[in-house]
């Protein structure tokens, strides 16, 4: 056998040699940076004490207040009968779309000295500082802590809170006993999360800290302002840490998490109290995140609020002659070129851990995973110490570059998640077959996770589009991205330019979006225009192709297709032309496969016969024989209707059997595809018990009575437009009978005038076979349900959840032996 | 004179442990041998060795005469039914027999007719242009042979087909597979834990336990003469308890009905 393709050992090396120089050697830089500085003057420092110190509080205080409110709101999404939840949804995620420094700017905005509302209201109070710090985290955060929170419960098994209610446990018991535990570790992992997000970031102190300085933006400061590269990548090991824990923290939850594959939905109850608060809730959260955005297109247009409040482009042409264009030229080539590259390579460096596997694999993992431990802006340093001077500096493909890797761990993990649930037989069958894994990638499972793979590419766009941090030592004017003009326009104060390049960046990702959930809908219909499973043809067309397949080897002509519908040549000609048209039948009138696959809805798929009585009319013959196997001239009755359904070709035959049950399997010489079912209960029960046990297998079959002698096999046909019940037209009967309306049955009776003769075949299309699953069990378990006749069931009791024709036929055409008499009189030799 | 198929020492270790000890049989054609035996008595590894997924520590295995002992899977002229058939969820039927053919010099250029011939023969004729998923189970498994049936093998090995389903749709499985090998006349090496489907579907079964061959041999022989006590309790007895069980119902049965 060869050994591994020589292809194989060739990208796994460049994706090793990828990880090095990416990863591995920068963090190193830093390292060794940090070796070569002072670090304990750095720490002694009072100011880096406070610095600490500040960022400790604002972090933990902003991250609570986050994780509460956004548990809350994922609660309240998926636990409740909320109303709009799919738009709430959206605009509780909507502020990921901005970057950080625009939400410390719309604070700036709304409650700054000249803001929106401190005017409204008259506010008396100072946003910049640790108040700002918070509420700018909060709602940078928010959406993050949502999404984690909103995964979390929508993948509780819910078969627990089932049990507890059926045991009467009290919702609130259910809270504290069942929730709470749950919860606790993913709260965690969600806290450190949240935690490390806020720890990390410098753009809402920049615009709101004023004199509470935090760690990012004191690292910020000491790298852009001093360039002292050492201070800064001490205070960068420092942000590490959290990253570090948070990263550990959600390791040790994973292996313990339970993921359930039967996962019981949550059943909601009602609760109008719970509904009402949760709608004020959601309503005041949805406003708070919303106000800032909504500020800003407001704001971009107003020529100097509040003195003149007037329409003015100033600040979005000042934008643009400061170089937006460029900018937004670059932003998006960056984010594009991030999205593409790396989702290739995320996704290949999941199919090599999840599907080949191997030691050398865990590698590979572990580094994926661990880019979610280091910061942006310790990123962003690593990269200027280990690439300065290097030919990939100061060009967009740097910042391609650390883009992809800062955002590497949660497009890798979610391949890896979707490669790891297909067939783990796939690579053996490729073996067998010869085909190359390469095939495999490209036919099997990429089509197969498609939706995922748009969703790295989301996820890759839009963080490329909104990053300061990774980017921010790495910019420069030549090649910085929008986002990154944010912090130019801060020190220049033009908060109305700042407002319009936020609006700008939230477009560019609202429309990426939109256009990625356009190709999903797409994909999904393109999916399921292979179905087959459209009933779209009309009665004629039916009535035609039908006859055509009967008719298929013997000759036709139009006439006689006119005589067998009952319509004109004419009529035949035009519906034949149509046909034509549609694609169903070729030029020489024959049914092409398109036709087949039309037809194939109304195919009769399966036969249920019910022969589990006792008949008792029939004894003494009975007492040894069941009566479907009684013999009529030589010929069990049970054979005529099997030779008839196996004359049309019908796969499934299903008896319900009970007498003497045993004596059916002398069927299966002559008929090896029949499958039994036994019903228990024939001696007690009427037949609907018969069709209780078979209630599951009447999608497109018929249900047929088993002592029926069919002497007319016709009546049994390959395909049936509709749900019908066989009849006889007559004048007068005192047996089982219908009243009917345009061939529609109305009425079940018991003997009856101008009704139509009931025989006990009957046929039911999918939908109707699929009612009858549910309203056979519910009438058999009603008071005397017992005692009912099957066919009361859809005729009588669920009447107006069918609408059944009437399918005409002749006394001749079926014999029902009800008697002894009636036996001696059709066969002699009784 | 040769047999179809002969299997000579095969033997594999992994790491320290000795998995598959120098086994050796041989196969009829036309024959339907199950390799009958509890978890771990290295049923799969063979399987594996045989359709050539991983190689043997030594030994050889010889088809027609030929010694494709070291040949790559797809030059066995071997064809392989998983578990779980894994079906190309996102192809029709149609394009799943075919897909496989698209790899084959010889049957590139005729792949979609051979793929429509083969799966008219198994009666999916009408299914082509479907979802996998708009088929059932049974319908799926059809696939899964037609599948290798296409490629025209010399010996179809069957993965423990019938594992993952329940009671009912088993006997109907069993029933068509057996339909399948009656109408290709094919070669069929089937690998299972449960007596009843070894005893009712083959021609010999090969009882295995802890890497090497108990006994091989038809299924009365086995039954009435046991050759060893593992034999005996892990297949005669079992098969004993099961068939007194039924006694007992029918007796209780037939007393309760007078």
């Amino acid at each position: 056998m060869k050994t591994k393709s020589r292809g194989h050992q060739l990208i796994k090396i460049l994706l090793l040699a990828f990880f090095i120089v990416s990863i591995i050697l920068p963090l190193f830089s830093i390292f060794i940076k940090v070796a070569e500085t002072n670090i304990v003057d750095i720490f002694k420092s009072p100011q880096f004490l406070t610095v600490i110190k500040n960022s400790l509080i604002s972090t933990t205080l902003a991250a609570f207040i986050s994780v509460a409110l956004a548990g809350m709101a994922a609660w309240f999404l998926l636990r409740s009968n909320l109303k709009f939840k799919k738009i709430l949804l959206i605009l509780f995620t909507m502020p990921m779309l901005i970057p950080s420094i625009s939400h410390g700017t719309g604070l700036v905005v709304l409650l700054g000295a000249n803001g929106v509302l401190t005017n409204l209201f008259n506010l008396n109070f100072n946003i910049y500082g640790l108040t700002g710090i918070v509420l700018g985290s909060l709602l940078y955060s928010f959406p993050v802590a949502l999404l984690m929170f909103y995964d979390v419960f929508k993948y509780e098994d819910c078969s627990v809170y089932t049990s507890a209610n059926v045991l009467g446990i009290p919702k609130y018991s259910q809270f504290l006993k069942i929730t709470l535990p749950y919860l606790r570790k993913p709260l965690i992992s969600i806290f450190f999360a949240v935690f490390t997000l806020i720890f990390t970031d410098y753009g809402v102190p920049l615009m709101v800290g004023g004199k509470f300085m935090t760690l990012p933006l004191y690292m910020y400061n000491e790298v852009i302002g001093l360039l002292d590269f050492g201070k800064g990548a001490v205070i960068g090991l420092v942000l590490i840490v959290p990253a570090f824990v948070a990263f550990i923290l959600d390791l040790l939850n994973k292996d313990n998490a339970a993921m359930s594959f039967v996962n019981a939905e949550y059943i909601i109850a009602k609760n109008k109290v719970r509904d009402v608060i949760a709608s004020i809730y959601s309503f005041i959260l949805s406003l708070g995140l919303m106000l800032p955005i909504l500020t800003f297109a407001f704001l971009m247009f107003i020529k100097k609020y509040p003195i003149m409040i007037e329409f003015s482009m100033t600040h979005i042409t000042r934008a643009m002659d400061m170089g937006l264009n460029k900018y937004l030229v670059n932003s998006i080539i960056i984010a594009i070129f991030t999205a593409l590259v790396g989702t290739t390579i995320a996704y290949i460096t999941a199919y090599y851990t999840s599907r080949v596997g191997g030691k050398q694999m865990r590698f590979y993992h572990l580094i994926s995973m661990v880019t979610l431990a280091i910061p942006g802006i310790v990123l962003g340093l690593s990269y200027v110490l280990f690439f300065k001077g290097s030919f990939i500096y100061g060009t967009l493909a740097i910042l391609i570059l650390v883009n992809i890797i800062h955002f590497f761990s949660s497009p890798y993990l979610m391949a890896y998640n979707a490669l790891g649930k297909l067939n783990p037989n796939y690579e053996n069958v490729a073996k067998t077959l010869g085909i190359k894994n390469i095939h495999l990638i490209k036919d099997v499972f990429v089509p197969q996770t498609l939706s995922t793979i748009l969703e790295m590419f989301t996820y890759f766009f839009v963080n490329a589009m909104v990053t300061i941090s990774a980017v921010s030592f790495l910019s420069s004017l030549s090649n910085q991205p929008l986002a990154m003009m944010i912090p130019n326009l801060e020190s220049m104060m033009l908060i109305e330019s700042i407002s319009f390049v936020s609006i700008v960046i939230l477009v560019v990702n609202l429309l990426m979006k939109m256009l990625i959930y356009v190709i999903k809908v797409g994909l999904a219909h393109l999916k399921r225009k292979g179905d087959v499973y459209e009933m779209n043809l009309n009665r004629k067309e039916f009535d035609i192709l039908t006859l055509l397949d009967k008719e298929k080897d013997g000759n036709f002509t139009q006439r006689k297709l006119a005589e067998k519908c009952n319509v004109s040549v004419g009529t035949i000609n035009a519906a034949l032309g149509t046909l034509n048209e549609k694609g169903y039948l070729d030029d020489q009138n024959h049914i092409t496969d398109k036709g087949y696959e039309a037809l194939e809805p109304y195919r009769v798929k399966r036969v249920v016969i019910i022969a589990a009585g006792f008949g008792s009319r029939l004894v003494p013959l009975t007492i040894n024989t069941p009566k479907p196997l009684v013999r009529v001239n030589g010929v069990r009755i049970i054979d005529t209707i099997l030779d008839a359904v196996t004359a049309v070709g019908i796969e499934e035959i299903v008896i319900v059997r009970g007498y003497l049950k045993e004596q059916f399997d002398q069927l299966l010489y002559k008929y090896p595809q029949i499958k039994f079912i036994d019903n228990p209960y024939y001696n007690e029960a009427n037949n609907i018990s018969s069709a209780m046990c078979a209630r599951h297998l009447l999608q497109n079959a018929y249900v047929l009575e088993a002592d029926l002698v069919v002497y007319n096999p016709d009546l049994i046909t390959k395909y049936q437009y509709t749900s019908n019940y066989l009849g006889v037209k007559t004048d007068l009967t005192d047996d089982w009978c219908f009243q009917t309306k345009n061939n529609i049955i109305t009425k079940l009776l018991v003997g009856g005038r101008n009704v139509y003769h009931m025989y006990g075949i009957s046929y039911w299309n999918e939908q109707d076979g699929e009612k009858l699953a549910e309203d056979i069990k519910n009438t058999y378990e009603l008071p005397g349900g017992k005692e009912r006749y099957w066919d009361q069931v859809a005729l009588e009791y669920c009447k107006d959840h069918y609408k059944i024709e009437v399918r005409e036929c002749s006394f001749d055409d079926i014999i029902e032996i009800d008697s002894y008499a009636d036996l001696k009189k059709i066969d002699p030799h009784y | 004179m040769g047999h179809f198929m002969e299997v000579s020492h095969l033997h594999k270790i992994y790491g320290d442990k000795v998995v598959l000890n120098k086994v050796d049989f041989t196969l009829e054609e036309g024959e339907f041998l199950s390799v009958l035996g509890p978890s771990g008595c290295g049923k799969t590894t063979l399987l594996k060795l045989l359709i050539g997924i991983e190689q043997q520590t030594s030994g050889t295995i010889k088809l027609n005469g030929e010694d494709i002992s070291k040949l790559d899977s797809s030059k066995r002229h071997m064809g392989i039914v998983f578990q779980n058939y894994a079906l190309f969820p996102n192809m029709t039927v149609l394009q799943n027999v075919e897909y496989a053919l698209k790899f084959q010099d010889q049957y590139k250029k005729e792949a979609k007719k051979i793929a429509l011939q083969v799966l008219e023969q198994v009666g999916l004729k009408e299914h082509i242009n479907k979802r996998i998923d708009q088929l059932s189970g049974g319908q799926q498994q059809r696939i899964a042979i037609a599948r290798t049936l296409a490629l025209k093998p010399a010996v179809i090995l069957f993965d423990e087909p019938l594992s993952a389903l329940d009671a009912a749709n088993r006997l109907t499985m069993r029933k068509e597979i057996k339909q399948i090998q009656k109408q290709y006349n094919s070669t069929i090496i089937y690998i299972t834990h449960d007596q009843e489907e070894a005893f009712t579907m083959s021609d010999r079964i090969m009882v295995m336990s802890e890497g090497h061959i108990e006994q091989i041999d038809t299924p009365i022989n086995i039954y009435n003469h046991p050759q060893n006590d593992f034999v005996k309790e892990f297949v005669v007895d079992h098969l004993q308890t099961k068939l007194n069980d039924l006694k007992k119902c029918m007796v209780s049965i037939d007393e309760n009905e007078i």
